[in-house]
């Protein structure tokens, strides 16, 4: 028989590569012009990597970007792991309730966690004024260098947790009782048993945590500015304004300087998460996993995981919701007699803002939606698929990695400025749509090739040797049982659109509004009361869904 | 006096007692297997004296220290109980040599640095694996990495070895093999030895005594042919070995000797029981006791071939007899004719 080109599988690999590939050529052939591109004097130059490399600014903004980077991985991966250990190894109490705890700060916005950091703990912040009130002078300087590393480490435990957590959780209880047996107590058991077991993962995790360091924007935006303290991402935003005309060239260079730091970094940490696999597929007898006895440790654990817990999701939380209430505050305010409602009832008095909420919510749902579909369309091409164009395929969606959602926002905005056919998309959703789709690609294919590793080949093999055709088995077979991955990787993925707040940045126009764009933009303009309404229903979005997939009992880690 | 005391353990699981009051004692130097279906509980015992699952209830005594006592409240952690553990699955760490896993428990009994590499190569030489010290598990054979997880349990002198279905990863060849010398190398190093198995002819080759458990009692506690030729119960006799087995009732009683008859058959064996005259019964025997004859006689049963599969050394033949299904071996195909099935009285086993 003669071999059939698969058409459906190519068309895929191509739409997607366009789509991958055309903001990210966009981006480094404006950073070789001297001007922005649209103008026809245009010239291919060296000139804007010179100026860039020459500006003071950028040499503070790297600096200040690699301590950042370094302190918060230093910080966020001996945290996180011991962390997945109590909670995956462990009879740590509270452990069934305290796993969707932990992950909050994966779905709240940077954005809003800042502002309830400055809420909370800036000069005139509730929790500043109670201990100055009660216990002295405040310990802490909201706007330094120290605190954004420490709250940027704080905030980045989950990522660390989740990689660390899942592959602790695939190993076989007895390597550990073995230990035990052996004389060994559970702190020493997690120290050289269960943790070098799960190296890889913890290194990975290390490199992803690095590298979303070099991505960081909404903390760096909101706790850095005060002080003038810039990292790359922040640099480029304030770039925009430098010179006063549209500067494209020289953002695309910060631009490139971003990506050619995160792309060996995402490189390495796909190498390592590759070892994971490798590592841990030694499971005994598929035998429950039994936890370990902490022991006297149990209460000291229990505290480490409070005083994670109370800096990082409890105080900012507390601010913003408490912002949102109040008409005043600061000193000699009391809280009691300035509570209202009136900052929610103001939000319905902008067009904007409730276009912002309207768009946020279809752009989640029903973009949401069409983005696992895609996600679901390129997983399915793959799938099975015995040609080098799958590999293609595989390093592909991982481009999308290191390119930071501001940047990646800035891409498609000149896609959309360059490629005219596409200009009259570009006041819609589809823009907005376009770019959250493919910064979040990997995360998405991530969840989707799981559901369709669930596939055992042979329930496929099966029906082929019936007579289905490839087309009539993923109809027939493979979709039905990625059902229920299917949905579950649309509830994330709604609650990851809801919380976006970088990409849509630049392709904030009217009519292109979503909360997360809106709340960087107002935060700017200093009102900060609609910011703090606007962060709680950003915030309740984002927990109805998580609401939701946790009813449904979709698992939160990969 | 012995150096383990098990005493009315009780343990629950989700529901489940899987564990209902089980006692038993390990002298010095005894090998006790712990011998039963899935799901009798004999690998939650085990688990119970490791201190890996606590029980609910009762009393595990060692050397005169208490590791588990469920009224006074003390619960003994595994790590201090100074054990060696073998897994069924060996649990040998990926990221350690053979010589760091077995120097594992060394290293933190704080040995120094060149005694454990004596201690550690005295081991290995031991158990047969000089050379390989500076492999990683995966480059082990199955034995290999058998005699590595029993190294590492044996190498810090435990007071006690527990092996969880030692041998049952091994291959059926491999397996017996590894019987005779798992056996010899407990008996040299003079330890006292628990064994959890489900393999019966494991139980009856190693172990010293036999605990076989039943839904987490035991059903019977005896030496290896105390229990394969004299099972006190239905459930031990019908456990052990492979049999024949009819159901009928008592014809008559003289003294030891009984007569069970069934639908157009009748025969004389030893009454196991405390059934009388009358009573509903159940005849045991095995098949190797379970013979073929040239004609009619006492304690002989015709019948018609109705299978006869060839395995090797033996013929497996099935017979119908009126209503029973009849199983015997046969060093020869059996001829298509009539035949008569003999069970020696002594051999035939009633409760």
């Amino acid at each position: 028989m003669a071999r059939r080109i698969p058409w459906a599988r190519l068309s895929v690999v191509l739409v997607s590569a366009v789509a991958i590939a055309l903001p990210l050529v966009i981006v480094i052939y404006q950073a070789f012009l001297d001007a922005p591109f649209f103008q026809p004097s245009a010239k291919l130059s060296l000139s804007a990597f010179r100026f860039v490399f020459a500006d003071e600014d950028f040499h503070r903004a790297v600096w200040t970007n690699l301590i950042l980077a370094f302190g918060m991985t230093a910080i966020a991966v001996p945290v996180g792991s011991a962390m997945a250990f109590l909670m995956v190894r462990t009879d740590l109490p509270g452990r069934s309730w305290l796993e969707p705890v932990i992950v909050i700060p994966v779905f709240v916005s940077p954005m809003v966690l800042g502002f309830g950091y400055i809420v909370a703990m800036g000069p005139v912040g509730f929790l500043t004024l109670w201990w100055q009130q009660h216990l002295g002078p405040i310990p802490w300087d909201i706007y330094s260098l120290k605190s954004l590393v420490v709250l940027a480490g704080l905030t980045h435990v989950p990522m660390v947790y989740l990689y660390t957590s899942s592959a602790l959780r695939s190993l076989a209880s007895d390597l550990e009782e073995a230990a035990l047996t052996a004389g060994a107590g559970t702190a020493r058991v997690a120290l050289t048993i269960s943790l070098p077991m799960v190296w890889p993962a913890i290194l990975s995790s290390g490199v992803l945590t690095l590298f979303l360091g070099f991505e960081l924007f909404g903390l760096p935006l909101v706790l850095g500015d005060p002080q003038g303290l810039l990292v790359l991402p922040t640099y480029l935003f304030k770039l925009t304004n430098k010179l006063g005309v549209p500067s494209y060239q020289l953002m695309a260079v910060v631009a490139v300087v971003i990506i050619a730091i995160a792309f060996p970094l995402v490189w390495l940490q796909r190498k390592l998460m590759g070892a994971t696999s490798r590592f841990v597929s030694v499971k005994g007898k598929g035998q429950a996993s039994r936890p370990l006895p902490l022991g006297r440790w149990r209460w000291p654990a229990t505290g480490l995981m409070v005083l994670w817990f109370i800096p990082t999701i409890a105080v900012p939380l507390a601010g913003v919701f408490l912002r949102s209430v109040v008409s005043s505050w600061g000193e000699g305010v009391n809280l009691t007699e300035v509570l209202t409602l009136d900052h929610f009832k103001e939000l319905f008095e902008y067009p904007n803002v409730v276009r912002g909420i309207v768009n946020t919510i279809v752009l989640a749902v029903v973009g949401g939606g069409i983005a696992v579909a895609c996600y679901a369309a390129i997983g399915l091409a793959a799938h099975r698929w015995q040609s080098r164009w799958a590999k293609v395929l595989d390093y592909l969606v991982m481009v999308p990695r290191g390119m930071p959602g501001l940047i990646a926002g800035l891409a498609f905005l000149w896609v959309f400025l360059f490629v005219k056919p596409l200009a009259p998309l570009r006041p819609t959703l589809f823009s907005l749509w376009l770019a959250y789709s493919v910064v979040w690609l990997a995360y998405g294919m991530r969840m989707v090739s799981a559901a369709l590793l669930q596939v055992g080949p042979e329930l496929e093999e099966a029906a082929a040797s019936a007579g289905a055709s490839s087309g009539r088995i993923i109809r027939d077979v493979t979709l039905p049982l990625v059902r229920f991955g299917l949905v579950g990787a649309w509830l994330l993925i709604f609650c990851i659109f809801a919380r976006e707040y970088s990409t849509g940045v630049y392709l904030l126009g009217p009519g292109t509004e979503v909360i997360g764009s809106l709340i960087v933009s107002l935060w700017g303009s200093g009102a900060l009361d609609v910011v703090a309404a606007l962060s709680v229903v950003n915030i309740l979005l984002v927990a109805v869904g998580m609401g939701v997939a946790l009813r449904l009992g979709v698992r939160l880690h990969g | 006096m012995a150096r383990l005391n098990v005493t009315e353990v009780h343990k629950r699981l989700g529901g489940n007692q899987i564990l209902r009051g089980t006692s038993f004692t390990l002298e010095e130097g005894e090998i006790v297997a712990l011998l039963g279906p899935s799901g009798s509980g004999k690998t939650t015992l085990l688990r119970a004296v490791a201190g890996l699952d606590h029980p609910d209830a009762g009393r595990i005594v060692l050397d005169d220290e208490v590791l588990y006592d469920g009224s006074a409240g003390i619960v003994v952690p595994a790590e201090k109980r100074s054990l060696g553990l073998v897994f069924q699955s060996y649990a040998l760490w990926p990221h350690k040599t053979v010589f760091e896993n077995v120097a594992y428990g060394l290293k933190l009994r704080k040995v120094p640095r060149n005694e454990i590499a004596d201690r550690v190569a005295a081991v290995l030489g031991q158990i047969g694996l000089t050379g390989m010290a500076d492999r990683h598990p995966h480059q082990l054979s199955g034995g290999q990495q058998q005699r590595v997880a029993l190294s590492r349990a044996i190498v810090y002198n435990p007071r006690l070895i527990l092996l969880d279905e030692p041998l049952s990863n091994l291959d059926a060849k491999l397996r017996e093999e590894a019987r005779v010398w798992l056996r010899g190398l407990i008996q040299q190093l003079r330890i006292s030895a628990i064994m959890v198995t489900h393999d019966q002819s494991e139980a009856l080759a190693i172990a010293d005594r036999i605990l076989l458990l039943d839904k987490g009692r035991i059903e019977q506690e005896a030496t290896p042919v105390e229990i394969y030729e004299r099972p006190k119960t239905l459930f031990a006799a019908e456990f052990m070995g492979a049999n024949n087995r009819f159901s009928g009732q008592v014809a008559e009683l003289k003294g030891e000797r009984c007569r069970v008859s069934g639908d157009g058959w009748e025969l004389w064996g030893r009454m196991r029981g405390d059934r009388k005259v009358g009573d509903r019964a159940e005849a045991i025997v095995r098949l190797e006791k379970t013979f073929l004859a040239e004609g009619p006689g006492e304690n002989r049963i015709s019948a018609k071939l109705e299978a006869a599969l060839y395995l090797g050394e033996r013929w497996d033949c099935v017979f119908q007899a009126s209503s029973l299904r009849l199983r015997l071996w046969s060093p020869a195909a059996p001829a298509d004719r009539p035949h008569w099935i003999h069970v020696p009285e002594g051999s035939l086993l009633v409760f």
